[in-house]
């Protein structure tokens, strides 16, 4: 609902709504686009493309040592075989978390993010802050979004500045590995993929 | 070109604000431009490149301001008036006539109508 | 592509300020750095597209950067930087 955003006017001023809708009535008129196409799209991010995705490839690399290798080798290659693709990723690298090594992406230019396996960026990732930070003192940036790493841990920094996306795929939670790839998938989140956070042990199921 | 949107490293832009359950979209109007932006890549109209740098060519107050879908608006505006697509005049005509509620149809009609 | 270099190659960065549309990010600019991985397929190159000067395909390198050759003495410690760079965007440089 358009007044549930009160916190985010600048991302609301009306006159932007407004000037959208002048655009899209006129490239409809004259057969640009077709608004039936738009609604589709947009439902489709709202909907179906989301870190759920990344989630089920992260969870069949964990179950799957050889689909494991064939994704670290190429990332959409492999997602294909889960079906899964999309717009405006040509190459998708799939960074491997060790406990020696930590990856996390940004885009410092714009924003390019892996859209097929994670969906569209949160504003976060969009934010100046996060953008001109990263890059400069990720240990500290990181601290600060709450995933506080040893000195002994090494980071990765990928700036996706071309046109190949990055993905992390964070180490297995302690504690699971009883669970089928289902299960593991509901463990991953959107933060652990981009880097921003890694995921906590499995608690074990209290009687 | 050396500009603002070339940021790695810069100084002075604070903590990174996490919002929680944050929507795809914060507004109707950011999902309309998203996708007719995808719509348009495969038109032949611009490239991605072209499009990107299209971005790059707004004055730095703005990109600061806007916001990411606010730079896509502007970025698509521009392209098309520039390749007359469609005619800046026109859509100052249309803003106008949606602002005064004479636009069909309207989405903003309807929201005005809805919540006053 | 031929890729012009190979992985663990030392490349400098060129110091290149086009008016125009570049992915060359300013903060790598004249540093050095190693390539971790040669993207060899046939990778357009933004700079003339963006401004329909052709499509002038090439490979696209990730070049790994210490933190402190980046960013010097404010650097943090145990901190690589991977850019991906077009090949027009690269010279060799000695192994330091």
């Amino acid at each position: 609902m358009p007044h549930d955003h009160s916190d985010d006017d600048e991302l609301n001023k009306p006159w932007q709504a407004v000037r959208t809708e002048a655009i899209e009535s006129l490239l409809a008129e004259i057969g640009v686009i077709e608004s039936e196409r738009v609604d589709a799209i947009v439902q489709h991010y709202e909907e179906n493309v989301g870190p759920k995705t990344g989630a089920r490839v992260v969870a069949r690399a964990w179950s799957d040592p050889d689909f494991k290798e064939r994704l670290l080798q190429d990332g959409l290659a492999a997602c294909a075989e889960l079906g899964v693709g999309g717009p405006e990723t040509e190459y998708l690298h799939v960074v491997e978390n060790t406990p020696e090594v930590h990856n996390v992406v940004v885009c410092t230019l714009c924003s390019c993010y892996p859209w097929p396996v994670l969906g569209l960026p949160p504003a976060w990732y969009k934010s100046s802050a996060y953008r001109t930070r990263l890059v400069r003192e990720p240990r500290k940036l990181l601290a600060e979004m709450g995933l506080d790493l040893p000195q002994s841990v090494r980071i990765h920094v990928w700036d996706s500045i071309s046109e190949i996306r990055y993905l992390v795929l964070p180490q297995r939670p302690a504690g699971s590995d009883g669970l089928d790839e289902a299960a593991l998938a509901d463990l991953v989140t959107r933060d652990s993929m981009i880097g921003v956070a890694t995921l906590p042990p499995v608690a074990e199921a209290s009687a | 070109m050396n500009g603002i949107h070339d940021m790695g490293g810069l100084h002075g832009f604070g903590e990174v604000e996490v919002e929680p359950n944050e929507p795809v979209f914060h507004a109707r109007w950011e999902g309309r431009v998203y996708a007719m932006t995808q719509v348009i890549d495969t038109t032949g109209v611009w490239n991605l490149d072209e499009h990107r740098h299209e971005i790059e060519l707004m004055s730095t107050p703005s990109y600061l301001l806007d916001g990411y879908y606010g730079r896509w608006l502007f970025a698509m505006e521009s392209i098309l008036t520039r390749k007359n697509v469609i005619d800046r005049a026109e859509v100052d005509r249309r803003v106008a006539k949606i602002e005064s509620g004479e636009a069909p149809g309207s989405v903003t009609a309807a929201i005005n109508a809805a919540y006053g | 592509m031929k890729p012009r270099f190979s992985v663990g190659d030392s490349v400098r960065v060129r110091n290149l300020h086009p008016e125009g549309h570049t992915r060359l990010t300013n903060y790598v600019r004249g540093k050095v750095g190693v390539v971790s991985i040669v993207n060899a397929q046939a990778w357009v190159l933004p700079d003339t597209r963006a401004h329909n000067a052709g499509e002038n395909v090439q490979p696209v390198y990730n070049v790994a950067f210490s933190a402190s050759e980046v960013w010097g003495p404010q650097a943090e410690e145990n901190v690589t930087v991977n850019v991906d760079l077009m090949e027009d965007y690269l010279d060799p440089a000695e192994r330091a």
